[in-house]
């Protein structure tokens, strides 16, 4: 729980370290996609610390390419 | 650093970016991984790829020269238009995010079971994380300069790490050659040429960033001859030192050898000296690939900034590393099989189609202004030389 | 020393006169004037005021003003008073007034030296209090005010600072002008040019711009003079005021402009092309742009033989690696890789720390806090009390500290020789942020061992390669790397082969040594 905590600190750090220039900038496409970011890695990162299994990304890899067996068979 | 900053390298800085990059993770872990097919000829693996590579670079370098300083993105964008430009720049972009999940993970992997046991792994990426993206924030021209001044430290630690392997080479370990026949030796050089040279594609985002407006060539592949060198010897001095043996079961054979070397009784176990190398040599190339992810998402969403992707993006690549690594033995089989696959098709055959938009398709009319034209320049292609059997 | 008010910055150019001053003419009565003076001045006694009068004339026919402390008292009397007095008698009358101002000052004042006029109030002020001898005439809109300056100052002395084994040891004084002819008595050439500008509402500093024309670039220039007129102050009291509010990173710890205080090193880096300020008041000059070698770089390097230089230079860089990394380095090893020292070492080393309480890192920061308290302290005592305070710190605190169990024998050398490693380096300003930084690499250390202590190496060389000093990068000429300047970078060619100068200055006249 602790360390949902921390990542939910360090959202909220990231955002008030760019959030407020953005605004000032009045950069609104950007600070779109930076919350856009922030909270799909917030998500991710809670969930990875509450251990709760999350896909590998190389399975995706492993799928593209799934016909080729494995290399070693040339 | 938002993209239209006018921040400039030069070109040996561009060079020397290139040769730190292609070594990169290489020298931790391609003498395995050669090793593991080609046993004792892994140095004529190495070879076989340095010349893949240089080829490869010659791609490389007829794509950056045709650039003519214009950002990667907006040379696709002129020519596949907003959506289909967009898509295919988004593919290149994935890989470099599955390159740099690649890095952090052998970094983390390495750093946990050979320097700071005790450390938890995320603490690890964290923190390297942390200090990449402080190293975008900087910018550009900071980093290729620390990469100048670095340089001859780099090279100088090599060069002391083989002078004092030398007197423990043995040359029958190099022995029989070809005993096996060339299929291993391919095998054994596909890894390795896609990890030290094709991963190296991303040096197309750098380009915009040179300074002047001349061809690129001879720096690009200075510096994957010279990174190329280094891996060769590498993998050459770990035969002949280690033995195929002992390559294929250790998992950092350099390490290993940093920790053979002895001077005296005095100079021993310097191999926290030589990991300064190592971490040198992969946060650049973890630093390249971050930077053409995070300046690459903000050209394709047309964003005028860049660096508050930088946290966020940084989020999400640590939880993907480590989900992505649950052990090494997983990974590694996935590494060796399907990721050569990989970097082959996004970082190889995306180029080659740019190369073929670039030169035979003629640019849409530009939407922002001041864009430099480019005519159709009829040249003939290099063809990469790699054996296709299948 | 209170904080200055620090309005927002301008580009104007109106610093030198308080608003209620400026503009405000010179009354043509002698008599208004002077009541006016002693009422701004609130009666302070060392106004010093003597009026002429005609006979027959009720009327002062001039007076002269000038500043007790500030002034030559007897040149004034003799060379302005008495002429004055002599002279006067024969323009008085309608005479006086019909005289043409310009005529009359140089008929009468001439024999006085450089005569200035005065046009309003705001400048009369300023001369005067400068030291400046202020002559009044009836009649006359204008003031004149002639150079008659002398006070106490202190000598050109030896340095304490920045002593030199062999070399001039003179160093500047607080003198504006003798320190600029400390700097023309170097280079005996008509391209020295200096510009003068006043900053600070208050005190009126004058500031001095020197730089040869024809060496220094004129973007770098034309940066410094806007930088400078950009400052809106109520004071400058040190070079240290004006450092701040021209350098171009204002947030980080290293500085941009170097300070020195031997003549011969600001020649030396005129000759380079670059740009000093001197500031009245202070021995400390500042000089820009400036790159991160020069602060390794002392003025003796070059008068010793080339090789006996280079190797303290070498020597020079090797001991700030020390002083910034020794202690984080021992407590990386001690915690993170004990494997790496050799068996002997390390069971030596473990003995010492069996009875130690702490771990490494608290160690090591309780020694180099200690430390720097001792030098903070060691700065401002007395000279009396100094010899016996610096024996009680090594000897008694230390020791007494490791026969305590509190620190172990190894973390006294290692503070130790991190400590007086500090000092090989030439610049002071250069050594607070390695003093400051090392404890940032401490904190690492602990944190991330080896690693830790590799990847705060980056971040700091990142930060120390983003840097510039008025436009030229900081990191030069090791990065971006120039040839012809690594002559005197880490080493220090010898003298006839170093033929260039360096890309401070302009293309124009790159070589040093002619063949004619």
């Amino acid at each position: 729980m602790t360390s949902v905590l921390a990542v939910l600190a360090l959202a909220a750090g990231a955002f008030w370290l760019e959030a407020p220039g953005l605004i000032r900038r009045q950069q609104f496409r950007e600070l779109s996609a930076f919350l856009v970011l922030l909270l799909i890695g917030t998500v991710l990162y809670s969930l990875l610390m509450l251990q709760l299994s999350l896909p590998n990304p190389f399975m995706l890899v492993k799928w593209m390419f799934r016909w080729m067996g494995t290399a070693k068979s040339f | 650093m938002s993209i239209y900053s006018n921040a400039k390298i030069s070109v040996r800085q561009f060079a020397i970016l290139i040769m730190i990059g292609t070594v990169g993770d290489s020298i931790l872990i391609m003498p395995t991984i050669t090793a593991a097919s080609s046993k004792q000829d892994a140095w004529l693996s190495m070879l076989l790829a340095f010349f893949a590579g240089i080829l490869t670079g010659g791609i490389f370098a007829a794509i950056a020269n045709r650039l003519q300083r214009v950002s990667l993105y907006e040379a696709i964008r002129q020519r596949l238009g907003l959506w289909f430009g967009g898509f295919f720049f988004l593919l290149f972009i994935f890989s470099s995010f599955m390159c740099i999940l690649t890095l952090l993970s052998e970094m983390s992997q390495f750093m946990t079971t050979q320097l700071m046991p005790e450390t938890p792994v995320n603490a690890i990426i964290l923190f390297f994380g942390a200090v990449i993206i402080i190293a975008y924030r900087y910018g550009i021209e900071a980093y290729a300069r620390m990469g100048e001044i670095l340089f001859p430290v780099m090279m100088g630690l090599f060069v002391l790490l083989v002078v004092l392997l030398m007197p423990q080479i043995k040359w029958p370990n190099m022995l029989p050659i070809m005993a096996r026949g060339f299929l291993p030796i391919i095998n054994g050089a596909l890894p390795a040429y896609c990890t030290g040279f094709v991963e190296m594609a991303v040096l197309l985002m750098l380009v915009p960033y040179v300074e002047g407006n001349g061809k690129l060539t001879k720096h690009i592949l200075k510096g994957f001859i010279v990174g190329g060198i280094i891996l060769f010897l590498i993998v050459l001095i770990s035969v002949l030192v280690l033995g195929p043996a002992l390559m294929e079961t250790k998992y950092y054979p350099t390490f290993v050898l940093a920790q053979k070397i002895m001077i005296g009784h005095f100079l021993e176990r310097i191999e926290a000296v030589m990991a300064f190398l190592w971490v040198i040599t992969v946060f650049y190339k973890t630093l390249i690939h971050f930077f053409t992810l995070t300046t690459g998402l903000a050209q394709v969403f047309r964003l005028k900034e860049s660096k508050m992707l930088t946290i966020p993006l940084g989020m999400i690549l640590l939880v993907c590393t480590v989900v992505g690594t649950p052990n090494i033995t997983t990974y590694n089989q996935i590494l060796i099989d399907y990721y050569p696959w990989f970097d082959l098709t996004f970082f190889l055959v995306l180029p080659l189609i740019m190369l073929f938009l670039i030169i035979a398709v003629k640019q849409k009319p530009p939407k922002v202004q001041g864009q430099q034209p480019q005519g159709q320049q009829p040249q003939g292609q290099q063809q990469p030389q790699q054996p296709q059997k299948n | 020393m209170q904080r200055q008010p620090f309005t927002n910055r301008s580009s104007s150019n109106d610093n030198q006169m308080l608003p209620e001053y400026a503009n405000i003419p010179i009354d043509p009565s002698v008599e208004n004037n002077l009541v006016r003076l002693k009422r701004d001045m609130g009666g302070s006694d060392d106004l010093i005021m003597r009026q002429i009068h005609n006979e027959g004339i009720n009327t002062a026919a001039a007076a002269v003003v000038y500043i007790d402390g500030l002034s030559n008292a007897m040149a004034i009397n003799q060379y302005i008073f008495d002429v004055l007095d002599y002279s006067l008698p024969r323009y008085d009358g309608e005479d006086m007034m019909t005289l043409d101002a310009g005529s009359l000052a140089k008929k009468l004042l001439n024999g006085m030296g450089p005569v200035r006029t005065v046009t309003d109030l705001g400048s009369l002020y300023k001369n005067l209090l400068s030291g400046q001898a202020i002559i009044m005439l009836r009649g006359h809109q204008y003031a004149y005010c002639a150079d008659i300056r002398e006070w106490k100052g202190r000598d050109v002395t030896e340095s304490t600072n920045q002593t030199s084994i062999r070399g001039p040891r003179e160093s500047f004084t607080e003198t504006l002008r003798t320190n600029t002819s400390l700097i023309r008595r170097k280079i005996k050439d008509p391209r020295l040019w200096m510009e003068t500008v006043t900053i600070g509402h208050m005190t009126k500093t004058d500031v001095t711009l020197m730089y040869i024309n024809g060496l220094a670039k004129p973007d770098v220039l034309q940066l410094v003079r806007d930088r400078l007129s950009a400052i809106k102050i109520d004071g400058i009291l040190d070079s240290g005021y004006i450092e701040e509010l021209i350098e171009d990173n204002k947030w980080s710890l290293f500085p941009t402009i170097f300070n020195t205080e031997l003549p011969d090193n600001v020649a030396g880096q005129l000759l380079e092309g670059r740009v000093a300020i001197l500031v009245e008041g202070t021995p400390n000059v500042l000089i820009a742009p400036t790159q991160m070698v020069t602060f390794f770089q002392s003025t003796e390097d070059y008068y010793q033989r080339t090789f006996y230089a280079s190797l303290l230079r070498i020597l020079r860089f090797g001991s700030v690696f020390i002083s910034l990394l020794f202690p984080s380095l021992y407590i990386a090893i001690t915690t993170f890789h004990r494997d790496m020292l050799p068996a002997s070492l390390l069971i030596s080393l473990a003995a010492q720390r069996e009875g130690v309480p702490f771990p490494a890192f608290f160690e090591a920061l309780i020694m180099e806090i200690t430390f720097e308290i001792l030098r903070e302290a060691g700065l401002r005592m007395p000279r009396a009390i100094g010899q016996a305070v610096s024996v009680v710190g090594t000897l008694v605190i230390g020791q007494a500290a490791v026969e305590a169990g509190i620190v172990s024998a190894a973390m006294v050398i290692v503070v130790s020789i991190t400590a007086i490693s500090t000092f090989t380096l030439p610049a002071y300003s250069m050594s607070i942020p390695v003093r400051i930084l090392r404890f940032a690499f401490m904190g690492v250390a602990a944190s991330f061992g080896l690693f830790g202590i590799i990847m705060g190496f980056f971040v700091l060389m990142l930060h120390l390669c983003a840097l510039r000093s008025f436009g030229e990068p900081f990191m030069a000429p090791l990065s971006p790397f120039i040839k012809t300047d690594m002559q005197d970078a880490l080493f220090r060619l010898p003298r006839w082969l170093m033929f260039k100068r360096p890309e401070t200055s302009l293309k124009t006249d790159s070589s040093r040594i002619r063949k004619n």
